[in-house]
C-alpha cells in the first residue's frame, strides 16, 4: 500500500473539509448538543454487584439464594466499648437499643434486627423450656437485674453459647447490632427509589453512616464501626468518587497547561480543549441515553485517556500545520497539508488504540467491558472531533510571509533529533543487544505477577475509611468479608437425616481449619442451623450442657427440627428452607488474601464434594465474587492482551503491506509491555481491576508512535529511496512531536501518581513506565531494527 | 403463651341490629366479646405458601373447652409425619380487673423424646406455630392495649362494615396499627390490615366462608399475607363442632404424656 496515495486521499478529505467548513461546524454542534444532553441521565455504578452480568452464574446463584432466604446482604454496627466496663451497663444498653431502633426505623428495606437487646434465647430447666428475651421488659436500672440479664446472655462458654464470640465478645466489650434486609423490590422500591434497585445499597449505606455519625452516638465511652456491602458502597461513593473528580480536574489542568506550553497560542489551547471535552461529553451522554452506567472505579480512565490522546492528536496536526505554515505562509494550503500528512497515521493509531480497548470485551466482567467499550468510543470521538475541528479552525485567518531562517521549517530540536538518527544508525547493533538484555532481565519479573482483589490492600491506608475498616478488623468480632455455602438436596426433609446433619457438623469443623476463617477467641465464625438445634436440644433437656449437641436419632432430630422451625421460625428460616432440603452456612473471614482465598476455595469445594456427594453445593458472597474476579482478571487479562497483540500485529502487517515490517513494528511495542510486566512482578504491583488495563492500554498507545515513525519513514523512503536519509528526515520532522506527545501522555497520567488511592497511583506508575519505555524503544530499537532488516529493500538514491 | 384459637374465627349470634351510631370503643368491645361455644373441636389445616408459591401443609386436631373463666386448648399435630403427635396444652386466663394480662400456662409434648415440657416466655405478638398469624391475630387482644377509632364505612364481602382502627398504646409494639373491617350486623371481622412500627403495611387478612355453625358465626378460612416478605398462611377450620361433649381429661398434662389425644 503506497503511503503517498493514501496521503493524497486524505488531502482530498482536507480540501472537502475546508470547502464545507460552515456546514460541518453546524452539524457537529447539533450532534454534540443532542448527545451531551444525555449527560443528565449519567449515573455511576457503585460496588462490586455490577461486576457480573444478569446471566452470570454468580448472579443466578445469588438469585436462587434470595428466592429461598431473602436478601444476601445486610448491614451491621459493631460497638466496641472504650475505657472501663462492658456493654451490659444501663447506659450502653440504651445506646445499643437506640442504634437498633434507629436502624430498624430509618433504614430502607429493614427486615429483622438482631442485637443483645432483642435476641431470643432458648432456656431449659427441670420443668420445661422458655424462649427468653433478656430485656423483654425494657432495660433495667437495677444493678441486680442488669447482672441477671448479663448472665443470661453470657451463660456458659463460647463452646456452649452460640452468642458468645459471635454476637457479643467473651469479655463483653464488643457487640454487633445487625439488620437483615428485605429484597430490593416491591412498593418501597417504587415509592422511594423510582424502581431503581441499583440505588438502594448506597442509600442504605448512607443512612447507616448518618446514624453512626449522629451527635447522640459521639461518645468517648464507645466506638462504632459500620459493616456490610451497602455501607462499603456508601464509603466508596463518599470518599472515592470525589477523588476521581479531583483526578479528572487535575488532568484537565495538565492538558490545558501542556497545550499552552506546546502550542503557545490561544487557538492551540481552546480548540483542542473544546474538541476533547465535547467528544467525551458526547460519548458519555450517548451511553447514558442507552442506560449504560459508568463504573465508579474505572470512570476516570476513558476521560484521562481521551484527553491525553486528544492532546497528542492535536499536537500532531497543529505542529504539522505550523511546519508547513512556516515554510509557505499559506494558511489553507497548510491546513490541507496537515490533513494529508497526519490523516492516515493518526487514523491508524486510532484504530490500533480502539482495537486494544475492544479487547476488554473478552474479560467477561461488566466494568471492564464498559471501560473497553467507552474508551474505544471516546478514542473514536476524540479522533473525529480533533480531525474535523482543527483543520477547519486553523484555516480561518490570514496568510503571512514564510519564515526562511529555519531549514525546511525545522527547529533546533528537530535538527538534534535528525543527528540522533545518524547516531542510532552507527550504533544499531549495540542498541539491539542492549535492548535484548534489558528485555531478558525483565521477563522473569512477569512470572512473579500475582492477582490481588483485597480492596483494603488495593485502595491503601491513605483513605480514612480504609484505616477505619482495618482498625475494625483488629477487634475480636470485627470482620468485613464473608461467604455463604448453600447446600441443596432434591429430596424433601433431607436434613432430617442424621447422616446429612453429621456431614454439616463435619463441614463446620473443617471450615474452622481454613486459614482465612475468622476466629473470635476460641470460636470459628461459622454459623448454621446447628447452633439453633443445639440450643433447642439443650433447652428441651433441662438445660444440661451435655445436650448442647445435634441429636443422632432420626426421629428426635426430625421432631427437633420441626419444633425449631415453629418455635424459632425467624432464626431457623435464615438457615434452613421450609422443606428441610436446603441449608446455608455463613463463614466470616479475616481478610481477602487472593492467592490464599483461591486455595481455600478449591479445598472447600473438594470437601463439599466429599461430604455432600448427592447435593448441589453453591458458594456465594464476597469471597466467592472476589475469587471469581481474580480468576477472570488473570485469564481475562491474558485474553485481552493476546487479542490486542494479535489484532495490532495484523493491522500493522496489513497497513505496511509487509509481514516483515509489521512484525518488526511489534517488537518495540511488546518491549514496553514486558517492561511493565517486569516492574509489576519485581515491585509487587499485583494484577487488579485497574492494573489489568495497563498492558493492553500501553500496547494500544505505544504502537501510535511506531506507526507515525514507520509511516513517515516509508513515505520519505518512497520519496528519497534511501532508508538512512528517510530516517533522518523522519526524526527531524516528527522526532520532537513523538517526544512531546509522550511527555503529554505521561503528564496526563501523572495525575494518578498523587492520588491517595493506591490502585490509581500504581496505575500512574505503570502507564508512565510503559509509555516512556515505548518512546525510548521508538528512538532506539525501532530505527536500529529497521536499519538492520531493511524492510523497504535496498538503498536506491532517487534522481 | 396465651391464645384462643377460635375467638377471631368464631363469632356469636347477632346482638342487635344497630340503628344508631356507636363509638369505636363500643364496636371494638362487641367484636371482642362475641361468644364462642362451651366446647369446640375440629381440624385446623395450616398451609404455608412461600414467595415462590411453594406450599407446605400441616394438619392440627384442636379441642377447646371453657372451665369457668379459663379457656383450655389442646392442639395435636396430625401431619406432616415428623411432627405427628407433637401436642400443645394451653390454659388461658382472663385479663385482670385493671386490664393487664395474665400469663397463660402452656405445655408441649414431644413423642420422639417422650417428654412433656412446660413452655413459657412466648409473647402474644409472636408467630403462631411458625405461621404468618400471631397469637394476637388469632386470639383476643386485650382492649386496654389499644386506642380505637372509626375510619369510615365500606362494603366488604357484600356486607356493610365499619372500618375500625386499633392503635397500639405501646410505642414498641411490633404491630403499631390494626385496621379491621367489622360487619355492622354480626361484628365479625371481614378483612384486616396490619401495620408495622414504621406504619408500613405488613400483613393483610382476608376472611372467607363466614357461616353460622350451630348458631355461632364462624370464619372457616382466613388468609394472612405478609406483604413485606411475600409469605402467606392459609388457616382453615374443618369438621368444626360446638357444644358437643369433649373428654375433659384431654386437657391435662398426663393426657399428653399418655398420647391420649389423637
Amino acid at each position: 500500500m503506497k503511503v503517498e496515495k493514501i496521503s493524497q486521499f486524505f488531502g482530498k478529505i482536507g480540501r472537502a473539509q475546508l470547502r464545507h467548513r460552515w456546514k460541518i461546524l453546524i452539524a457537529l454542534l447539533i450532534v454534540t448538543v443532542i448527545c451531551s444532553s444525555g449527560l443528565s441521565q449519567f449515573a455511576l455504578d457503585i460496588g462490586e454487584d455490577g461486576w457480573f452480568g444478569d446471566t452470570d452464574d454468580i448472579t443466578q446463584n445469588t438469585k436462587k439464594y434470595e428466592e429461598i432466604f431473602g436478601n444476601l446482604n445486610g448491614v451491621g454496627v459493631l460497638l466496641v466499648k472504650q475505657g472501663d466496663g462492658d456493654v451490659f451497663s444501663e447506659d450502653m444498653l440504651k445506646v445499643i437499643d437506640k442504634i437498633g431502633t434507629r436502624m430498624k426505623d430509618e433504614i430502607p428495606f429493614a427486615d429483622r434486627l438482631t442485637s443483645i437487646i432483642n435476641v431470643d434465647i432458648p432456656v431449659g430447666n427441670e420443668e420445661g423450656f422458655e424462649i427468653k428475651k433478656p430485656y423483654e421488659n425494657g432495660i433495667p436500672s437495677d444493678s441486680a437485674e442488669l447482672a441477671n440479664a448479663r448472665v443470661l446472655v453470657m451463660r456458659g462458654s463460647e463452646k456452649t453459647n452460640a452468642l458468645v464470640n459471635s454476637l457479643v465478645s467473651d469479655n463483653g466489650r464488643e457487640t454487633w447490632i445487625s439488620l437483615s434486609l428485605y429484597p430490593f423490590k416491591g412498593k418501597e422500591l417504587d415509592e422511594k427509589f423510582n424502581g431503581e434497585s441499583d440505588e438502594v445499597p448506597v442509600a442504605i449505606g448512607y443512612k447507616l453512616m448518618e446514624i453512626i455519625e449522629s451527635d447522640e452516638f459521639q461518645n468517648k465511652g464507645f466506638k462504632l464501626y459500620g459493616g456490610g456491602m451497602p455501607y462499603d458502597n456508601a464509603n466508596e461513593d463518599r470518599y472515592e468518587v470525589p477523588e476521581y473528580g479531583i483526578r479528572v480536574l487535575c488532568s484537565i489542568g495538565v492538558m490545558l497547561l501542556f497545550l499552552a506550553l506546546c502550542l503557545r497560542n490561544v487557538f492551540g489551547v481552546v480548540v483542542p480543549a473544546v474538541a476533547t471535552l465535547s467528544a467525551i461529553a458526547s460519548v458519555f451522554g450517548a451511553m447514558s441515553y442507552f442506560g449504560a452506567k459508568a463504573d465508579s472505579a474505572l470512570v476516570t480512565l476513558p476521560v484521562v485517556l481521551g484527553m491525553a490522546l486528544a492532546v497528542g492528536y492535536s499536537v500532531h496536526y497543529i505542529k504539522m500545520f505550523e511546519l508547513f505554515f512556516r515554510r509557505t505562509g499559506k494558511r489553507k494550503e497548510s491546513a490541507i497539508k496537515c490533513v494529508e500528512e497526519c490523516g492516515w497515521p493518526v487514523l491508524f493509531t486510532v484504530l490500533t488504540t480502539m482495537a486494544s480497548f475492544v479487547s476488554f470485551l473478552f474479560v467477561d466482567m461488566k466494568p471492564l467491558e464498559w471501560m473497553g467499550k467507552t474508551s474505544a468510543l471516546v478514542v473514536l470521538a476524540i479522533y473525529l472531533y480533533v480531525t474535523i475541528l482543527i483543520p477547519i479552525l486553523l484555516s480561518f485567518g490570514k496568510d503571512r510571509a514564510p519564515k526562511a531562517m529555519l531549514e525546511k521549517g525545522a527547529t533546533k530540536l528537530d535538527k538534534k533529533f535528525a543527528c540522533w538518527s545518524k547516531f542510532v544508525y552507527k550504533k544499531k547493533w549495540a542498541f539491539i543487544v542492549v535492548t535484548a538484555l534489558i528485555i531478558a532481565a525483565f521477563i522473569p519479573g512477569m512470572f512473579k505477577i500475582t492477582a490481588q482483589l483485597d480492596y483494603l490492600t488495593i485502595t491503601g491506608d491513605k483513605m480514612s475509611y480504609i484505616r477505619e475498616t482495618k482498625e475494625m478488623l483488629k477487634t475480636k468480632l470485627g470482620n468485613q468479608y464473608s461467604y455463604t455455602i448453600m447446600i441443596s438436596y432434591d429430596e424433601e426433609g433431607a436434613f432430617k437425616k442424621p447422616e446429612n446433619m453429621k456431614a454439616l457438623l463435619q463441614l463446620e469443623d473443617y471450615l474452622g481449619t481454613l486459614s482465612l476463617t475468622k476466629w473470635s477467641g476460641g470460636k470459628a465464625r461459622v454459623a448454621s442451623v446447628t447452633s439453633i438445634l443445639k440450643e433447642m436440644n439443650r433447652a428441651l433437656n433441662e438445660g444440661k450442657d451435655s445436650f448442647y449437641t445435634v441429636p443422632e436419632d432420626e426421629y428426635v432430630l426430625a421432631q427437633l427440627m420441626e419444633l425449631s422451625s415453629i418455635e424459632m421460625r425467624q432464626d431457623f428460616s435464615d438457615a434452613m428452607d421450609e422443606d428441610f432440603k436446603t441449608t446455608v452456612v455463613n463463614v466470616d473471614m479475616t481478610q481477602f488474601a487472593t492467592e490464599e482465598a483461591l486455595a481455600n476455595m478449591d479445598s472447600l469445594k473438594a470437601k463439599l464434594a466429599e461430604l455432600f456427594p448427592d447435593a448441589k453445593c453453591t458458594l456465594l458472597g464476597d469471597m466467592i465474587r472476589y475469587s471469581e474476579m481474580s480468576n477472570r482478571i488473570v485469564f481475562g487479562g491474558l485474553k485481552s492482551f493476546g487479542f490486542s497483540l494479535l489484532i495490532i500485529a495484523i493491522m500493522l502487517i496489513f497497513a505496511f503491506s509487509s509481514l516483515k515490517l509489521g512484525l518488526i513494528g511489534m517488537i518495540p511495542n511488546v518491549a514496553p509491555v514486558i517492561l511493565v510486566g517486569g516492574v509489576m512482578g519485581y515491585f509487587n504491583f499485583a494484577l487488579d481491576f485497574s492494573s489489568i488495563t495497563v498492558m493492553p492500554l500501553v500496547l494500544g498507545i505505544a504502537v501510535d508512535d511506531t506507526i507515525h515513525l514507520t509511516t513517515h519513514l516509508k513515505m520519505r523512503y518512497e520519496q528519497s529511496g534511501s532508508c538512512v536519509n528517510a530516517m533522518e528526515a523522519t526524526f527531524r520532522e516528527i522526532g520532537s512531536t513523538m517526544f512531546l506527545t509522550t511527555i503529554i501522555l505521561c503528564s496526563m497520567f501523572s495525575v494518578y501518581l498523587f492520588s491517595p488511592m493506591r490502585f490509581l497511583m500504581v496505575l500512574g506508575i505503570l502507564i508512565i513506565t510503559g509509555l516512556s519505555g515505548a518512546l525510548i524503544a521508538d528512538y532506539t530499537i525501532t530505527p536500529a531494527l529497521l536499519h538492520v532488516t531493511n524492510p523497504f529493500g535496498k538503498e536506491k538514491e532517487k534522481a | 403463651m396465651k391464645h384462643t384459637f377460635f375467638k377471631l374465627a368464631v363469632s356469636g349470634l347477632i346482638f342487635a341490629t344497630t340503628t344508631f351510631a356507636q363509638s369505636a370503643n363500643e364496636i371494638a368491645k362487641k367484636a371482642h366479646d362475641l361468644p364462642t361455644g362451651k366446647t369446640s373441636s375440629g381440624t385446623i389445616s395450616v398451609t404455608l405458601i412461600d414467595k415462590n408459591g411453594k406450599t407446605r401443609n400441616r394438619e392440627i386436631a384442636s379441642y377447646t373447652m371453657k372451665d369457668g373463666s379459663t379457656d383450655k386448648t389442646v392442639l395435636v399435630f396430625k401431619t406432616p409425619r415428623d411432627v405427628a403427635g407433637i401436642s400443645y396444652l394451653t390454659y388461658d386466663y382472663p385479663d385482670k380487673a385493671d386490664g393487664s394480662t395474665v400469663d397463660s400456662d402452656s405445655w408441649i409434648y414431644l413423642p420422639a423424646m417422650k417428654k412433656v415440657r412446660r413452655v413459657s416466655g412466648s409473647s402474644k405478638d409472636d408467630d403462631f406455630q411458625g405461621t404468618d398469624f400471631t397469637y394476637d391475630d388469632l386470639g383476643t387482644r386485650s382492649l386496654s392495649k389499644d386506642n380505637f377509632a372509626i375510619l369510615g364505612e365500606e362494603k366488604v364481602n357484600g356486607v356493610d362494615c365499619w372500618i375500625l382502627e386499633a392503635k397500639a398504646k405501646d410505642p414498641k409494639a411490633k404491630v403499631s396499627r390494626r385496621v379491621t373491617w367489622v360487619d355492622k350486623k354480626t361484628y365479625v371481622v371481614q378483612k384486616g390490615e396490619y401495620y408495622d412500627k414504621q406504619n408500613k403495611l405488613q400483613k393483610t387478612l382476608t376472611c372467607e366462608n363466614i357461616k353460622q355453625v350451630k348458631g355461632y358465626w364462624t370464619t372457616q378460612k382466613m388468609t394472612m399475607t405478609n406483604v413485606q416478605s411475600n409469605h402467606k398462611t392459609v388457616y382453615e377450620i374443618k369438621d368444626l363442632k360446638y357444644d358437643e361433649k369433649v373428654n375433659e381429661s384431654y386437657f391435662t398434662v398426663s393426657a399428653l404424656e399418655r398420647e391420649q389425644v389423637k
